[in-house]
């Protein structure tokens, strides 16, 4: 009893002097008492209370539980925290009371159970492991983990809800490093990884078919999708395009005799890197060897003008190769699957198109002969003297690279969702004589568009003219995303691109 | 070390904006000053408050919060005041958020733990608050009053054009309560905010012009 007194005392200071709340948990956890002893404590002093004090000022509120029928005869059991006041209301809606004690007891007349909450929230905060201790529900199976247990749990929860993503990882991790720092960043991405896991999944159950390219599609472009979001533009386009490199190596593989262009060359050159990317496949290519295909595209981004016209020139080729054999192959998947393969199909078959387009674009509006003459190779053919320039200029702006690949992919998709337009951009040359009467001869880029569709072309342009000093050679630092240098176009584009899904 | 200063300010600004927004529903809600039917349980700091979801009182609400913010970001303000008036447009209840420039703590608090848990004590406070309190007449109506000096209001004056929400200058009637009892409430020092939390009540309180 003497034990009780105390404990009184500190209740009455509790409540009265300090003006706190006291619910039966808190009192439990803060006296370190068995929750029933608190309750009793509780009744207790409210009874002493009301009897020595003629002036009730404290407010009890009870909690009751209880068996009750409903309307319908069903018979529920019902338990809730009741003020005095409606106690005995409460009572009487229930037929069986199983049980009934003091919730909490406070001076000041409470409005709702907010400040109920907020009472029990810090101390059992502080207290959560200990907190069955003083409580008669108890499981005594019931053990807590130990860090082992949980980090187990943690991988298992990873490996089930970001399967693709750890897939993605890996495969990124041999490509690059900047990838590996992508994966991480995928992960947030939740719905978008989700969405690739499933073909991620799907990729990494077939990581050697060639015949895979289904898969390989749907892979490269969760992949893509995944590094992309995941804002290091780097090892996003790298993921990218090593993805790209598996997808092209077997739609070029399939395609060579099914695309012939005009690029001898850098056909020549595809079907080496076809080869050897082929046997590279799943990304765990060494770095060399992902440059022979789409990884030279990544890799122009990824390094700084270090990226060679011709290595353009081979990722373009492969993706119209790829291009064409992915439509061929889309009509015989599975509508969902076609579904993601069209929009891979357009990524990459974008970006190839972009590249030559872009190119032919920003030939236009700054002046020509600068951008040409730092390529290494002028005297290629025309389209690969377009790659060329293209990729001089992409030396120097990554983020066009990006822009327009991203746009390509939207005017891909337009086309495959919509109607197919064939945009053919021919370089021309054209001999004029000039004011000093000098012939001059100069390679124009003339785009010819059938089945036109102003929407794709116009959207390119503002792009191009909005930097009229990034085609200038001189060595600007080049941006690791795209979305400084991209502006609207990288933005639509990429918005698009998530929205034709 | 400058834009260490400068970043601490604008977080202990955000922060305090947050809660200043925060309490100023609870206090609505807790002395009844608008009926409780148009309060929302929302979260904040983990806890359930009671926010108002009337459209031009949540404007109003965070036109002053707005101001409040700029005036703190700029170190200028001294007190935050939310007043309390009877149907004769007389001050009945003060209370007063009370800032000063924290010191340099440098606790480990790193991820403000600590400081979200005095944050949730002060909610709790005002909940409790009617206790300590003596009830609040009928018909009343409330205004915020802000406590700063004379270049900051200029410069707030020009603030306020911009965002359409001009602050007028209180006069001593509005600011000076007739016999005011004080009570603490609550206080909290952290090394981004030092503020406390008192009311001032007029012993006119019920209903006595």
């Amino acid at each position: 009893m003497a034990v009780d007194d105390l404990y009184l005392e500190n209740i009455d200071e509790y409540i009265n002097d300090e003006n706190k709340i006291v619910t039966y948990k808190w009192l439990s956890l803060t006296l370190k008492v068995h929750v029933n002893i608190a309750k009793q404590m509780l009744y207790t002093f409210v009874k002493t209370q009301r009897e020595n004090k003629e002036i009730d000022h404290l407010t009890v509120t009870y909690f009751v539980a209880g068996v009750s029928k409903n309307d319908t005869g069903e018979m529920l059991f019902k338990c809730g925290v009741v003020p005095e006041e409606n106690l005995s209301q409460y009572k009487c809606s229930l037929s069986v009371i199983t049980s009934c004690h003091v919730y909490s007891v406070q001076k000041v007349k409470l409005k709702d159970s907010n400040a109920l909450y907020i009472t029990d929230y810090d101390v059992m905060k502080d207290n959560i492991f200990e907190f069955s201790k003083y409580s008669s529900i108890q499981n005594p199976r019931a053990e807590i983990r130990s860090e082992d247990d949980m980090e187990l749990l943690a991988m298992q929860m990873e490996e089930t809800d970001s399967k693709p993503e750890r897939e993605t990882k890996t495969t990124n991790r041999d490509s690059a490093p900047p990838s590996r720092v992508a994966a991480p960043k995928e992960k947030p991405k939740g719905a978008i990884a989700n969405m690739f896991a499933n073909a991620q999944k799907i990729k990494d159950a077939k990581p050697e078919r060639k015949d895979a390219k289904p898969e390989l599609k749907q892979e490269n472009k969760p992949s893509e999708k995944t590094t992309k979001p995941a804002g290091k533009k780097q090892g996003g386009m790298m993921s990218f395009f090593a993805k790209q490199t598996d997808k092209s190596e077997k739609t070029d593989h399939a395609n060579k005799e099914v695309k012939k262009n005009k690029e001898s060359t850098s056909s020549v050159k595809e079907q080496k890197t076809d080869h050897d990317s082929k046997e590279v496949k799943k990304k765990e290519e060494s770095p060399p060897k992902m440059k022979e295909k789409t990884t030279d595209h990544t890799r122009k981004e990824v390094k700084k003008k270090e990226e060679l016209p011709a290595k353009r020139k081979e990722l373009s080729p492969p993706r119209k190769t790829s291009r064409k054999t992915e439509r061929v192959e889309s009509d015989d998947e599975d509508s969902s699957k076609k579904k993601r393969r069209r929009i891979k199909q357009d990524l990459f078959d974008s970006s190839s198109e972009e590249e030559e387009e872009e190119v032919e674009i920003e030939e236009d509006s700054p002046v020509p002969s600068p951008v040409k003459e730092p390529s290494p190779i002028p005297e290629s053919p025309s389209p690969e003297a377009a790659v060329v320039d293209e990729e001089d200029e992409k030396e120097e702006k990554e983020e066009q690279i990006i822009t327009r690949t991203s746009s390509k992919e939207r005017g891909e998709k337009v086309m495959t969702g919509e109607k197919r337009r064939v945009r053919r951009k021919k370089q021309v040359k054209k001999t004029f004589m000039d004011k000093d009467g000098f012939l001059v001869t100069e390679k124009v880029w003339e785009s010819e568009s059938t089945d036109a569709s102003e929407v794709e072309e116009p959207v390119k342009k503002p792009p191009v003219p909005a930097k009229p000093s990034s085609p200038q050679k001189k060595p600007s630092p080049k941006k690791k995303g795209s979305p400084s240098k991209g502006g609207g176009t990288t933005q639509t584009s990429l918005m698009s691109f998530f929205k034709k899904k | 070390m400058e834009t260490e200063e400068i970043d601490k300010n604008k977080i202990a600004a955000d922060i305090f904006a947050e809660f200043f927004e925060v309490a100023l529903h609870c206090i609505l809600y807790t002395r009844r000053l608008y009926p409780a039917g148009v309060f929302e349980r929302r979260k904040k700091y983990n806890i359930p408050v009671q926010i108002c979801f009337h459209p031009e009182v949540s404007q109003y609400v965070a036109n002053v919060v707005d101001s409040v913010k700029q005036l703190m970001e700029q170190k200028e303000m001294e007190k935050v005041v939310v007043v309390v008036f009877n149907k004769q447009l007389q001050p009945v209840e003060r209370y007063i958020f009370e800032v000063v420039s924290p010191g340099k703590k440098n606790s480990e608090d790193r991820f403000l733990y600590q400081l979200e848990q005095a944050l949730r004590a002060f909610l709790l406070k005002l909940n409790v608050c009617d206790s300590l309190l003596s009830s609040l007449p009928e018909d009343n109506t409330w205004t915020v009053q802000v406590h700063t000096k004379n270049s900051a209001a200029e410069r707030l004056h020009d603030y306020q054009i911009v965002q359409d929400f001009p602050w007028v200058l209180a006069d001593s009637s509005e600011t000076e309560l007739p016999t005011p009892t004080l009570i603490p409430l609550k206080a909290v020092d952290s090394d981004l905010i030092k503020m406390q939390l008192y009311v001032e009540e007029s012993g006119f309180k019920t209903g006595h012009s």
